[in-house]
Formats: structure tokens, C-alpha cells, sequence
């Protein structure tokens, strides 16, 4: 599965199901809603790594009556494992956990090797490890696809272990990597501002 | 040297005059990785009764995204650490209260400050756990209150009160361990 299939079918099933539910992304997930138009109710761990599944925990724990969506790295996640820990610990009421294990970091750019990836780590069931009220790993569009309408309607705690393809790397000594654009410093100001008057609305 | 720890003498805040700041400043949320300096003060918070809900993360970068998620949805969260795990936070901290304009305070413990530093500035403490931070909090930009006693708990309220209209993070420096009374 692409990722540009796996959040093409998330934000579907969050607009029929759940479209008041808070979406947080990161990495590649947050330029794939921005080509879609997802942009309502989202805010963006950027540019910062391992940030997002504590964003998610406290806007579920402030809003319990809300389902949160957080939609993950898996470079990002390992650099704050821990935060599933933290997740369980906490109880949020409806909190939406995926990970798009790629097995890269700077996917598309440069596919440098993310460690783990070698030894085929299992997120789902590090999740499960940490007692994650349901755990699944999901590998095809078409499986997504079919789970997510059972998956934004769960209770507690829900982690969705993404199998996806690298998108293909385009950056070489041919075809140097350009300058990150100024909006990657400013869009978590403006996802906080617009989340938070949205959510108080 | 004595293999026995050094009795702590007596002064420092204390717990009730840092709870009663904290429910005076409205703070809904202690999103914390519990700090030795001061236990008192947790367990002040974690009373059934206390109208503040003590939560615990596995490092001070979850706990500031946490706060900063509960902030997102509406609630006043305040963030306690020590100064270890201040300085372990330092990119969450430029993304979310520096850059992302979230007003948090933080409760900083100076874990380690020896008793020959009481009364003296942090920066000459021997210890770099303690002398590096206020350098580093006029590095970074953020203002600091320090609170050695009880007489200093007033000025807690102005820590609150920049974080809101600068719209950034501002830091408590607890610099003696937290009296339990």
C-alpha cells in the first residue's frame, strides 16, 4: 500500500464517520492531507520528530467526548517509544493510533534506512506490549479500507500498524535536495491556532 | 567523606504555597516526570480532592506535547520536571512553546544544588546540572522566576502571566526541595 492510498481511505472514513474528530500528523501523512485538502481540525508535529501521539493524547484527554486521530512516522514514533507507554498509562477515551511503517526516514527524499527495519520490528506489538486496547497491522488499501469504519468507532485505545511502500527516492548527486519551504516553520503555530478556536467553537 | 547524606536544612517553598499558585493561576493539568525536588508538591497535586490532575509521562518531551495537546483542547496544563530532563526537551520545547507560541509554565527542580550554593547564585553552583540552566534559559529567550523560599511563591503568578501575553513558555526555578507543610 502507498501512503497516498492509506490517507486517501483515513480521511474518507473520518469525513463519513467521525468529521469532528482531531486529526494530528506528521512526516509524509502531513503533505498527503495537504494535497487532499484535509486540512480541517488538524494540526502538524513539525518539524518535530516523535511528537505527534503525545499532541493526540492531550487534546483526547482535554476533549474526551472526541475521538482522536493521530497518524504517525515510524522513525518518529521510535524516537519517543515510550510515548505508547505514556498513552496507555493516561486512558484517553477514544485515541486512533497509526503508524506508517515505511521502513525509511525521509521517505521519497533520500530512503535512509530506519533502524529496525532490517529486523522486521513489529509496532503492532510493541503497542500491544504496552497494552493498547486493540492492536492490528494492516498491509493492503483494500483491508484498510474495509477495518476503518470498526477502527474510528472503538473505545479506548487503538493502534494501526500501516505496512507501506517507500515512495521513490528523488534525491541524488543528479538532483540535489531543495531548500525546506519557510511554511514547514510556521504551520504547527498555525495548526495549534486553528485547532484549538475550532475545538473551542 | 561522610558516607551518610547530608540532613536538609531547614527553608524552601513550600507544598501549600506552590498549590494554592497553581490553582490560582487556573491550572487544570500537571503534566509532569516526577522530580526529587519536588515530591512534596506531587503529592499535593495527587490528593483525590486537589481540583488538579496529575499526569504522568515517560519523558519531559511526551509531557510537553501532552501539554501542549491539553492546551489545544481547552484545558490550562503547567509542566514539572527536573532540570536533567529541562535540558533532555530542549527541540520539543523550540516546536512548541518557542516556535508554536504555547504558553506554558514549566516547575524546573534544581536537582543537585548543593547547600554551600543556598543563598548564593545558581551559576556558581560546582555542579553543571545546576549552573548551566539560567544561561541557557537567556540563550534560548525564555524568562525565569526563581523560588528558594516561601517569600518567593508571589512571584509565580507573573510566570503565568507572561507565558499568556507572550504566548510562549516560561520557567519556575524551584532551587531548595519543597517543604511538606
Amino acid at each position: 500500500m502507498k501512503i497516498a492510498q492509506a490517507c486517501t481511505a483515513i480521511a474518507a472514513a473520518r469525513k463519513q464517520i467521525c468529521p469532528q474528530a482531531p486529526l494530528v500528523a506528521t512526516m509524509t501523512s502531513q503533505f498527503v492531507f495537504d494535497m487532499m485538502g484535509e486540512t480541517e481540525r488538524r494540526v502538524d508535529s513539525v518539524p518535530l520528530m516523535g511528537g505527534a501521539a503525545g499532541l493526540g493524547l492531550g487534546i483526547a484527554m482535554a476533549r474526551p467526548d472526541l475521538p482522536v486521530i493521530v497518524v504517525d512516522g515510524d522513525s518518529s514514533l521510535l524516537m519517543e517509544l515510550g510515548g505508547l507507554v505514556t498513552v496507555v498509562q493516561n486512558k484517553p477515551a477514544k485515541f486512533i493510533h497509526f503508524v506508517v511503517n515505511n521502513g525509511v526516514q525521509f521517505n521519497g527524499i533520500a530512503n535512509m534506512p530506519r533502524p529496525g527495519s532490517e529486523s522486521v520490528c513489529s509496532f503492532a506489538e510493541m503497542a500491544r506490549a504496552a497494552r493498547y486496547d486493540d492492536t492490528r497491522k494492516i498491509d493492503t488499501v483494500e483491508a484498510l479500507i474495509a477495518a476503518l469504519p470498526d477502527i474510528l468507532e472503538q473505545k479506548g485505545t487503538t493502534f494501526v500498524e500501516l505496512i507501506i511502500e517507500p515512495d521513490d527516492r528523488r534525491v541524488s548527486a543528479a538532483t540535489p535536495q531543495p531548500l525546506v519551504p519557510a511554511y514547514q516553520f510556521v504551520r504547527m503555530r498555525q495548526g495549534v491556532q486553528k485547532l484549538k478556536a475550532a475545538l473551542a467553537g | 567523606m561522610s558516607q551518610f547524606p547530608t540532613p536538609n536544612p531547614p527553608g524552601g517553598p513550600s507544598a501549600s504555597g506552590l498549590f494554592k499558585a497553581l490553582r490560582d493561576a487556573g491550572v487544570s493539568h500537571m503534566v509532569t516526570v516526577p522530580d526529587f525536588v519536588q515530591f512534596a508538591l506531587h503529592e499535593k497535586i495527587s490528593a483525590p480532592d486537589s481540583g488538579i490532575r496529575q499526569v504522568f509521562a515517560c519523558s519531559e518531551d511526551q509531557a510537553l506535547t501532552t501539554a501542549t495537546g491539553l492546551y489545544i483542547g481547552g484545558a490550562t496544563p503547567a509542566v514539572m520536571v527536573q532540570n536533567q530532563g529541562f535540558y533532555k526537551c530542549m527541540n520539543t520545547l523550540r516546536a512548541t512553546c518557542i516556535d508554536s507560541g504555547v504558553p506554558i509554565v514549566f516547575f524546573v527542580g534544581q536537582f543537585g544544588r548543593e547547600q554551600e550554593n543556598f543563598g548564593q547564585p545558581t551559576r556558581d553552583s560546582s555542579r553543571s546540572v545546576v549552573n548551566m540552566m539560567e544561561p541557557l534559559l537567556e540563550a534560548i529567550g525564555l524568562k525565569y522566576w526563581t523560588i528558594d523560599e516561601d517569600a518567593d511563591v508571589a512571584k509565580i503568578a507573573e510566570a503565568f502571566a507572561h507565558a499568556r501575553t507572550a504566548e510562549t513558555g516560561a520557567v519556575v526555578l524551584v532551587g531548595r526541595h519543597v517543604t511538606w507543610n
